[in-house]
């Protein structure tokens, strides 16, 4: 996990960032728990309220539970949804592409031709 | 016992224990065997080993409770966040006047076997062992009375010269016959019993003082 | 966010000549760590003093470990503590410190205090006095005897201002292990000065004034109720009204400003920031100085 300390995002934000994005793609699984409050805190060199700010948004969104003594752990995350957030971060990329071109001066030709040369680059 | 035993030991460092248990005891016997045994100088053989021994008592207290009774020393924290801590401290102080007697005894009571064996004198448990104890004890103890109010070994050197200078002069006192063996034992007893007593109440009530405002 | 307290006081009351310790409740929370912030003088030694049972003539009660304890021998053989001025006789040496702690403290155990000073590189020949040591080693050594202890609590009087850079970084590592250790069950607290250095490892923030307690809180709650603004010169004017704090030069203002305030700067043209718990701490104590700005 790799936190910015000056970057204007809270040190807690970062860390719900990385750990949805984590389970989001499956890196961590259904029923895993996550590395508890402290020991995170301690790997991480932050205090450990940060790292329990981090858990609880995590919870707030419904994707881990807190088991009472024992941690946190990962929901089942409904494919519905997990589809829909998925569709949510392309959508966000995109649109971070498409600023991008506004600055650039590209036109919205040029734009979808480098998307589709990139899509065959990948293929 | 063993609790207080170690408390008291605790309290003193590694070199304090050889200089005091080890150092001091072979340098009193050895004066006893060349001055009074081999050179027959008694008087002042004798009259040397006592100096020495109050003298080393005073100087040696620097490095065992040297300034426990100093203006800033009452806060001593370590010692007072263990509910042990006040205890530790008595022990180590009465447990002190109890090694000092017993050590004095001990290096006396080899003096007196050594002269009766080896030079075939008579000894006198009163001239040769009761007053030379009593005046070690009562000497050093008050004298480490004063000096614990200071942590500054020079007062400590200061105060075992003054200090064995009055017990070398007693000594005299008595040779010339102006004193009385009982009149010295007396003195001797009275002073050390009172500074005894005092020894253990006066650091105490410091250290103890630290809990509360004066 | 609610939590257990390690330690709690209703009423605790304090006098010296001049000064008064004041504060009608305490909590400090249980599994975290709670630094004690302010003036020189705000009565922060006094208070860790009383906590600590090393004073005891005050007013008012102070209970350990989940409201259930009084100060007692088995609750000071849970609490370590570090602190300034004549903490060890000067003339011991390192390793009568090891053997008085011994006899001082069940928990104790040397090869673990061994093993700290190997940590901590602190010179622990025979032969060297207390009263020899820097003042950084001579911390490094209180640290070293607490944390060879079974404890659940440490109470430690300034740890961070003896030491250089490097080692404060240890400091809050040290904490952070010894948290995390307890799982929940062990808790720290700290006074400091260097609240930039040790914000990394702070939880909950005690801010002392006058010989009581003017804000306190979850750091994460503190920045949330906080907000760094900075403005433009023209508005400076109104701004000063409305901010908890502020600064005024010919090229704008900064300031900080409660959340619930913040609806009364509209229209201005500002800039927010969240503030660092420094910053909400310099604030703190200068809206509750009897210092002259």
């Amino acid at each position: 996990m790799k936190l910015l300390q000056n970057s204007g995002i809270p040190i807690y934000q970062q860390i719900t960032d990385q750990l949805r994005a984590d389970i989001l793609a499956g890196r961590l699984k259904e029923g895993e728990y996550l590395p508890s409050i402290r020991s995170l805190a301690k790997d991480l060199k932050i205090s450990v309220i940060t790292t329990m700010k981090a858990y609880e948004q995590l919870e707030a969104e419904g994707l881990v539970t807190a088991a009472q003594g024992k941690g946190f752990y990962v929901n089942a995350q409904d494919s519905e949804m997990l589809r829909e957030q998925h569709l949510r971060r392309v959508e966000e990329a995109l649109l971070e592409a498409i600023h991008a071109a506004q600055v650039a001066g590209m036109t919205n030709a040029e734009l979808q031709e480098t998307l589709t040369a990139l899509l065959e680059c990948e293929v | 016992m063993k609790r207080s035993i170690k408390s008291y030991l605790v309290f003193t460092s590694r070199a304090y224990r050889l200089f005091l248990y080890l150092g001091v005891p072979l340098f009193c016997i050895g004066m006893e065997l060349i001055m009074v045994i081999l050179m027959k100088m008694r008087t002042s053989g004798i009259m040397s080993i006592l100096c020495t021994l109050i003298f080393a008592e005073v100087v040696s207290d620097t490095w065992f409770l040297g300034g426990i009774q100093e203006k800033h020393a009452e806060k001593m924290d370590y010692l007072k966040t263990s509910a042990r801590g006040m205890s530790v401290v008595k022990s180590a102080l009465a447990l002190d006047l109890m090694r000092r007697s017993v050590m004095t005894t001990g290096i006396f009571g080899v003096c007196c076997l050594l002269e009766a064996g080896l030079a075939r004198r008579q000894i006198s448990i009163r001239a040769d062992l009761v007053m030379p104890l009593l005046a070690v004890f009562s000497l050093s103890t008050a004298a480490v009375l004063i000096t614990r109010f200071f942590s500054y070994f020079y007062i400590n050197v200061l105060a075992g010269y003054l200090v064995s200078a009055a017990a070398a002069v007693c000594c005299v006192l008595l040779s010339m016959g102006v004193v009385s063996v009982n009149t010295l034992i007396a003195i001797y007893a009275g002073l050390g019993t009172a500074a005894g007593i005092l020894a253990v109440w006066v650091a105490m009530k410091k250290v103890e003082g630290g809990y509360y405002d004066k | 966010m609610e939590s257990k307290s390690v330690m709690k006081a209703v009423n605790l009351k304090k006098k010296f000549k001049g000064f008064e310790l004041s504060i009608p409740e305490l909590h400090i929370p249980k599994g975290y760590a709670t630094a004690l912030i302010g003036e020189n003088g705000a009565g922060k030694t006094t208070l860790l003093n009383l906590l600590t049972g090393i004073r005891l003539d005050y007013e008012g009660e102070i209970l350990y470990f989940d409201g259930q304890e009084k100060l007692s021998g088995s609750v000071q053989e849970r609490i370590g503590y570090t602190g300034p001025g004549s903490y060890f006789l000067p003339h011991w040496t390192v390793g009568q410190v090891e053997e008085i702690s011994e006899v001082l403290f069940d928990g104790f155990h040397r090869d673990r205090f061994q093993a700290v000073c190997e940590e901590l590189n602190i010179p622990t020949g025979v032969t060297k006095d207390v009263k020899k040591l820097s003042d950084g080693n001579r911390m490094k050594l209180m640290l070293a005897a607490v944390l060879a202890r079974d404890t659940d609590l440490l109470i430690l009087d300034e740890p961070a201002s003896p030491l250089d850079p490097l080692m404060r970084d240890k400091l809050c590592d040290i904490i952070r292990e010894y948290l995390e250790q307890g799982n929940g069950e062990r808790s720290v607290f700290f006074s400091t000065h260097n609240i930039a250095d040790m914000e990394n490892v702070t939880d909950y923030a005690v801010i002392m004034e006058n010989g009581t307690i003017v804000e306190q809180g979850f750091v994460e709650d503190l920045k949330e109720k906080y907000v760094s603004v900075k403005g433009e010169a023209a508005d400076a004017e109104r701004a000063e009204k409305i901010l908890y704090t502020m600064n005024r030069s010919a090229y704008g203002f900064e300031g900080i400003c409660l959340s619930e305030n913040m609806d009364k700067l509209a229209g201005m043209d500002i800039c927010v920031e969240t503030p660092t718990l420094f910053q909400i701490s310099v604030a703190v104590m200068k809206a509750n100085t009897s210092l002259k700005f």
